[in-house]
């Protein structure tokens, strides 16, 4: 019997476990490309929980274009607002750190009256 | 390409892609550098009827950008304001953002990189006065970003932090290790008035630090006191011989009737060989007392380094939990 045989619920929880199971979001998207069944099936898994790649790890960077992969989503989200409806969670990630002055409120803020 | 034309792109970017997402339950997105967003972008609309649990990580420590960050949140704020019963997750630096907010179905508010530098008590408790629904309140600071002694946050910062919220609230943690209140500071500010009832409190979540003086255990305890409905009393950080005294000064209180419905004391600490011998020797004494006194000794262990931002990567095919705990007898039950 073909895969595409089995019930469509033995099927998400296949491609759930496929997703889950260390075998991640490449494996997923390749077994989604395999058939349409397979398709309709990992395409919400793939854009229920989005991570957005870090940005840029240091401000000093003399050239850097951040939220390059933010545009890319964007793009795809626009052309298909589908997708962009089966996103259930949105994680962008952020590892650069600044230098912090030792005294960075000015006391006379009226904000803190 | 400038930075400042970057980081502005960036912000608009993030603001589209939520705007675009409309069914998302849950965001994480950070507080960017952003100084002269056009007026037409800070009045983005973005509409996110599901959305629960929203985090607003800080890049900027320290407040360099306080004033910076308030085009670029606004429209997500405002996106925020109709849905029920929602977390939010702030950077100190957003404080003020918060204040003209009217977010008046807040259900829990975490504030990170947490400085009394930046925020006072008494601001900071206006600002919770408008969260009616408010249940849930964590503070939280950055030991990476900050560590040294400035901003230690005196006694005098919890009371009128709390007051607005005293009769609502049923959960919270304090964090912030080497970061409160110092026994100095308590005897210079003794006549300022420094607890609050807590009737509706249950939960109360604590870094060890907090008790690592007795008389500030003292204070700590009349404020546990207050809170007559406590349930979990979780005690953080258990790492060095300040949790010794703290395991032990609040197990003798527990034992004594001092909390009538405490039901859980919780230690938490990181899954350190050392660290579990310690708690092995402090908590046996108490153990099987705390037991017969229907208290429930819960032991959790956290992965990662709390004090840490990035995540260790722990590898569950190697037998980690029988090097831990195979080396160590554990006298409480693991929760």
């Amino acid at each position: 019997m073909p895969l595409t045989g089995l019930p469509v619920e033995l099927l998400v929880q296949i491609l759930e476990d496929v997703f889950d199971e260390g075998y991640g979001r490449p494996s997923l998207a390749n077994a989604g490309k395999t058939c349409r069944v397979l398709h309709e099936i990992a395409q919400p898994i793939l854009y229920r929980e989005l991570e957005v790649p870090p940005l840029p790890l240091s401000l000093r960077e003399p050239s850097f274009l951040p939220g390059l992969n933010i545009v890319h989503l964007i793009a795809t989200f626009d052309a298909n607002p589908y997708l962009a409806s089966l996103v259930r969670a949105v994680e962008v990630h952020n590892e650069y750190r600044v230098e912090v002055p030792q005294h960075p409120v000015d006391p006379g803020d009226p904000r803190f009256a | 390409m400038g930075k400042d034309f970057a980081w502005g792109a960036t912000s608009i970017a993030l603001t589209i892609l939520l705007s675009l997402t409309k069914n998302v339950i849950k965001a994480t997105i950070p507080v960017l550098p952003v100084q002269n967003l056009t007026k037409g972008d800070a009045e983005t609309k973005i509409e996110l009827p599901y959305l629960v649990d929203f985090c607003l990580i800080g890049m900027t420590p320290g407040g360099i950008y306080m004033n910076l960050a308030a085009s670029y949140i606004t429209p997500i704020i405002q996106a925020l304001q109709h849905v029920e019963n929602f977390r939010l997750t702030l950077d100190g630096v957003c404080i003020y953002d918060l204040a003209s907010s009217q977010l008046p179905r807040l259900s829990c508010l975490t504030v990170e990189n947490f400085t009394q530098d930046l925020i006072p008590g008494v601001f900071f408790g206006r600002i919770l006065r408008d969260f009616p629904r408010l249940t849930e309140l964590i503070i939280e600071q950055d030991f990476q970003c900050y560590g040294g002694s400035t901003g230690k946050i005196p006694p005098s910062f919890l009371a009128p932090l709390l007051e607005p919220v005293a009769c609502q609230l049923e959960r919270l943690q304090l964090g912030g290790k080497t970061r409160w209140i110092t026994a100095e500071k308590w005897e210079v500010e003794g006549g300022i008035r420094t607890t609050c009832r807590l009737p509706a409190l249950k939960e109360l979540c604590i870094d060890v630090s907090l008790c690592g003086n007795l008389r500030i255990a003292n204070s700590l305890t009349r404020l546990i006191e207050n809170c007559p409905a406590l349930q979990v009393l979780e005690l953080r950080e258990i790492d060095d011989e300040i949790s010794e005294e703290a395991i032990a000064y609040f197990s003798r209180r527990a034992l004594a009737w001092k909390f009538p419905s405490l039901s859980e004391l919780r230690l938490s600490t990181m899954m350190k060989r050392s660290y579990l011998r310690r708690l092995n020797r402090i908590c046996e004494p108490y153990s099987s007392a705390l037991s017969s006194a229907n208290i429930r000794l819960v032991l959790r262990l956290s992965l990662f380094a709390v004090r840490y931002p990035k995540k260790s990567k722990i590898d569950f095919n190697k037998p980690v939990w029988d090097r831990f705990l195979g080396s160590v007898r554990l006298p409480v039950p693991l929760g």
